[in-house]
C-alpha cells in the first residue's frame, strides 16, 4: 500500500526542501510581511484596551487573556490565512491545463499537496510567526501560559493547521469543476474570518450566532488553540475541544477524498 | 474641457465593456455586501458585549464606517485600476500610452470602471441613513456641505495614496505587496477611531499616511467627539486632499519621465 501511492518519509521531506527554496526567494515580500503583522498585532492591542476601559468584566476573561488572545490571532495569520493553502496552487494549473501533470504525478494527489502545503508552512511558521511570537512576548505584553496549557496548544495548532489544509484543499477540488475559484475564495475568507475567531473570540457572539458557530468546523481553525493558550478552555474542556478538532479531521479526510475520487472521474472523462 | 469630453468616451467605452458581464456585476456586488456585513457585525459584536469603543458608541462607528465607505466607493469606481499599473508595466502594455497623442494618465485612468465601489457606495449610503438617523443628525446647511467636501477630499485621499503606490512601479517595477499590505492595515484602521491607538500611532495616520483624515476627522468634527476642544487642523481634510494629490501628480510625472527615458 505504502510502495503503491508513493507515500513515505523521503518524498515528503523533498517537497519541504523544495518549498524552503521557493519562499527564501521572495525577501521583499517577507520584511513586508513582517512589519505587517507588528502594525497589527499593535493595533489590535490597543482596541481590546480602549474596550476594556470602559467595561473590564464584560466578556469574563483578564485584559492581559484577551491581549494574548488577539496578538495570537495575528501571528498565526501567516500560517493560517487561506491564501497559504493549496487551492491557488491548483486553479493556477487548472487554468493553464497543466494540472493532469500533477494528478498522474506517481505520488497520490492529495498526499503530495499536503507536502508541498506543509513544507511552506514549516518555513512560514520558522521565519514569520515564531520570531513574530517572541517579539510580541516582549513588546505587546504577550504571556506565556502554564506548561500543560502550552502543550494542549502545541497539539491544537497542529490540528488546526490539518484542518486549514483539508478545507483549502476540498476548495482547490471544486476549481477543478468551476474552474474558477476566484469568488468562492473570496466569500470563504470573509466567513472564515467571521467564524473562526481570529478576530473576536466566539465565547462572545450572542444567541444563534454562537450556536451557528458551535456547528461550523472554522473555529478548528484559530478559536480552539488560542482558548487552549490563554486557559480559558483548560482541563476537562481542552480534551473536549482536542476532541472536537479530531473529529473534523476524520470527517474532513473522508469527505476530501470522496470529493477527489468524484473529481477526478469528471476531469477523466473531460480529459477524454 | 477636451480632456473632460474624452475621459467621458473613455468611460463610456469601459461600461459598454462591462456590461457584457453580468453575472460577474452580481457576484462582485454581492461579495462587496458579504465582506462589509462581516466587518460591521465584528464591530457589532464587540460594542454589544461593551457598550462603548472610547466615547464611541455603536451608531458613531457606524457612522464613522459608512463615511469611510461613502468615499471608498467614489474612490474605487473610477481609480480601482490604479493597483494594475505594475501588471502594464511588466508586460509592457502601458508603453502603447506613451506613443499616443494624449495624456497618459487620462488613458490609464480612463481604461477601466469597477463595479465593486458600487457596492461600497451602497453600504455607505444606508449606513449613514441608519447610523444618521439613530444619532438623531441635526445639521445646517453648512455642516452638509462639508460633510460632502469632506467625503469627496476622503476619496481623493485615497487616490493619492494609491496613485503614489503605483507610481513607485517606474522606480521598483513591483510595488503591489506594499500596496497590499498598507490596503489591509488601512481596513483595520478605518474602522475605529484613531485616538484608541495611542498617541505615536495617531500621529502617523494624521501627518505621515494622513489615512486619519479619511474619516476619522471629519467625523470627530460632525459628531462633535473632539477631547478637549476642537483644533482647527482636524477641519483640514480638504487641504491634505489637496496637498496629497499635488504630491501624487509630482511622483507620477517624474516617473512617467524616468520610465519613458530609461524605456526604450
Amino acid at each position: 500500500m505504502r510502495a503503491a501511492s508513493g507515500i513515505d518519509l523521503r518524498t515528503g521531506i523533498a517537497f519541504l526542501r523544495n518549498e524552503f527554496y521557493n519562499i527564501t526567494i521572495y525577501r521583499v515580500s517577507f520584511w513586508l510581511n513582517f512589519i505587517y503583522t507588528f502594525l497589527m498585532m499593535y493595533s489590535v492591542g490597543y482596541v481590546w484596551r480602549a474596550l476594556y476601559a470602559a467595561n473590564p468584566g464584560a466578556v469574563g476573561v483578564s485584559l492581559g487573556q484577551m491581549i494574548s488572545y488577539a496578538v495570537l490571532g495575528v501571528a498565526l495569520e501567516a500560517i493560517l490565512h487561506p491564501r497559504n493553502g493549496p487551492q491557488n496552487y491548483i486553479m493556477e494549473q487548472v487554468r493553464k491545463g497543466t494540472i493532469e501533470m500533477d494528478i498522474m504525478k506517481p505520488v497520490d494527489f492529495q498526499f503530495y499537496m499536503f507536502a508541498k502545503n506543509m513544507g511552506s508552512l514549516a518555513v512560514r511558521f520558522l521565519f514569520l510567526v515564531l520570531p513574530s511570537l517572541i517579539a510580541a512576548c516582549f513588546l505587546f505584553s504577550l504571556k506565556l501560559p502554564a506548561l500543560p496549557c502550552f502543550l494542549g496548544f502545541l497539539c491544537s495548532l497542529a490540528c488546526s493547521v490539518v484542518v486549514s489544509f483539508f478545507l483549502n484543499f476540498i476548495l482547490g477540488l471544486l476549481s477543478m469543476v468551476t474552474m474558477n475559484i476566484k469568488n468562492i475564495n473570496w466569500g470563504y475568507n470573509a466567513v472564515l474570518r467571521f467564524f473562526s475567531g481570529q478576530m473576536v473570540p466566539l465565547w462572545i457572539f450572542p444567541g444563534v450566532l454562537g450556536i451557528i458557530s458551535d456547528i461550523l468546523p472554522f473555529r478548528c481553525i484559530y478559536a480552539i488553540p488560542m482558548s487552549i493558550y490563554i486557559g480559558n478552555d483548560a482541563g476537562v474542556d481542552m480534551l473536549k475541544a482536542l476532541g472536537v478538532q479530531f473529529f473534523w479531521i476524520i470527517l474532513l479526510w473522508i469527505s476530501s477524498r470522496l470529493l477527489m475520487k468524484h473529481v477526478f472521474t469528471r476531469v477523466m472523462i473531460q480529459g477524454g | 474641457m477636451g480632456y473632460i469630453r474624452l475621459y467621458g468616451q473613455f468611460l463610456r467605452v469601459a461600461i459598454l465593456g462591462k456590461v457584457q458581464y453580468k453575472a460577474d456585476f452580481f457576484v462582485g456586488i454581492v461579495s462587496v455586501l458579504i465582506l462589509n456585513a462581516v466587518n460591521l457585525s465584528l464591530i457589532g459584536i464587540l460594542v454589544y458585549n461593551f457598550n462603548t469603543l472610547g466615547n464611541w458608541n455603536i451608531w458613531d462607528l457606524m457612522f464613522l464606517y459608512s463615511f469611510w465607505m461613502l468615499s471608498r466607493g467614489i474612490y474605487g469606481v473610477f481609480f480601482w485600476h490604479l493597483s494594475d499599473l505594475e501588471e502594464m508595466i511588466v508586460n509592457g502594455t502601458f508603453d502603447a500610452y506613451l506613443v499616443r497623442p494624449v495624456s497618459p494618465f487620462l488613458q490609464f485612468i480612463g481604461k477601466d470602471i469597477s463595479y465593486t465601489g458600487v457596492g461600497d457606495f451602497l453600504v455607505g449610503f444606508l449606513g449613514f441613513i441608519l447610523a444618521g438617523t439613530q444619532i438623531k443628525l441635526q445639521w445646517n446647511a453648512g455642516q452638509w456641505i462639508y460633510f460632502v467636501i469632506c467625503v469627496l477630499s476622503g476619496a481623493l485621499i485615497q487616490v493619492a495614496i494609491n496613485w503614489v503606490g503605483a507610481s513607485l512601479c517606474f522606480w521598483t517595477t513591483r510595488s503591489g505587496a506594499a500596496v497590499s499590505i498598507a490596503e489591509r492595515f488601512t481596513v483595520l484602521m478605518q474602522q475605529y477611531p484613531v485616538n484608541i491607538f495611542g498617541r505615536y500611532f495617531q500621529i502617523f495616520v494624521t501627518c505621515f499616511l494622513p489615512v486619519a483624515f479619511i474619516n476619522y476627522y471629519p467625523s470627530v468634527v460632525l459628531l462633535h467627539k473632539a477631547e478637549g476642544g476642537l483644533q482647527i487642523w482636524q477641519y483640514f481634510s480638504p487641504l491634505v486632499a489637496l496637498l496629497m494629490l499635488v504630491i501624487a501628480a509630482f511622483i507620477w510625472t517624474k516617473g512617467v519621465g524616468r520610465y519613458a527615458g530609461t524605456g526604450n
